[in-house]
């Protein structure tokens, strides 16, 4: 029998590896930022996790059921003076990011809102009449 | 220079009676940066609003945040996805020696806490003027 002389956390570490790469390939996009969904009688709601983007800094799209966030880089070299300021720690994303939600209910597009808080962003998707669930009473 | 990241705690001794306990707590994502003059502490709290911040600086120099996000959701809502973070926030940074205690100053700006600590002025790096 073939010895091998990994250890068995080795094996762990490249199972673990090996299945980060599937991730990355199919969420790496889909993992930043953070969202909540709901889903009330009259709107799907979607809010998302962006502290420190500006509203400037961000972009909204519904196009064929598909709802798309946009974001540009958040983190804003401020008022110092940027050859003077070194980098402790850095944890906060910096990258820009595009978020695609698929999303079936069809919407009156006419009264799309989202609003931008503390660094929450609610999206309000108001649900059709047509897609609204009815109540049909019995004659 | 660099001992305001290698003695981070998660525990600072010196802080009993935590209201919020690290354990049950998301951990902000915090960039630090320091200047000749300062520490810059930029700590993300998306959904918190300034009365649910609890910023200290404990005797023994560590900054300790406990912060609380004011978001709920409405019960009448089916939930389909749930990433946000809600809750309680907490963070531990241990200062050193070097900080000005009385030279602080913090700022929330969209969902983003800005931490500002002066140096004392032994800290700060002096220019020195060769003569002769």
């Amino acid at each position: 029998m073939y010895w091998s002389f990994t250890t068995p956390f080795q094996e762990i570490e490249n199972i673990r590896r090996q299945m980060n790469e599937v991730f990355q390939q199919y969420n790496a996009q889909s993992q930043f930022p953070s969202v909540n969904i709901y889903d009330s009688k009259e709107a799907i709601e979607v809010l998302v996790e962006v502290p420190g983007y500006t509203r400037e800094a961000l972009d909204i799209q519904l196009d064929n059921g598909v709802l798309s966030i946009k974001g540009i880089d958040p983190v804003k070299q401020e008022e110092t003076d940027a050859s003077q300021r070194v980098t402790l720690r850095k944890e906060r994303s910096e990258k820009s990011f595009e978020k695609k939600i698929q999303l079936t209910t069809d919407f009156d597009v006419e009264a799309l809102s989202a609003e931008l808080k503390n660094g929450l962003l609610t999206i309000y998707l108001p649900k059709a009449a047509r897609a609204q669930a009815k109540r049909i009473a019995i004659q | 220079m660099t001992q305001v990241i290698k003695r981070e705690e998660n525990h600072p001794v010196s802080t009993t009676e935590t209201l919020i306990s690290s354990e049950n707590a998301h951990r902000p994502n915090t960039n630090i940066y320091h200047t000749p003059e300062a520490y810059i502490f930029e700590i993300e709290l998306p959904g918190v609003n300034n009365e649910g911040i609890d910023l200290e600086i404990t005797e023994k120099n560590v900054l300790v945040l406990k912060a609380r996000n004011a978001y709920t959701q409405d019960s009448d809502k089916k939930v389909l996805v749930s990433q946000v973070k809600t809750g309680n926030f907490y963070r531990a940074f241990e200062l050193g020696e070097q900080i000005d205690r009385d030279s602080v100053s913090a700022q929330l700006e969209l969902g983003v806490l800005t931490v500002q600590i002066a140096k004392q002025e032994k800290a700060r790096p002096k220019r020195i003027v060769v003569t002769g």
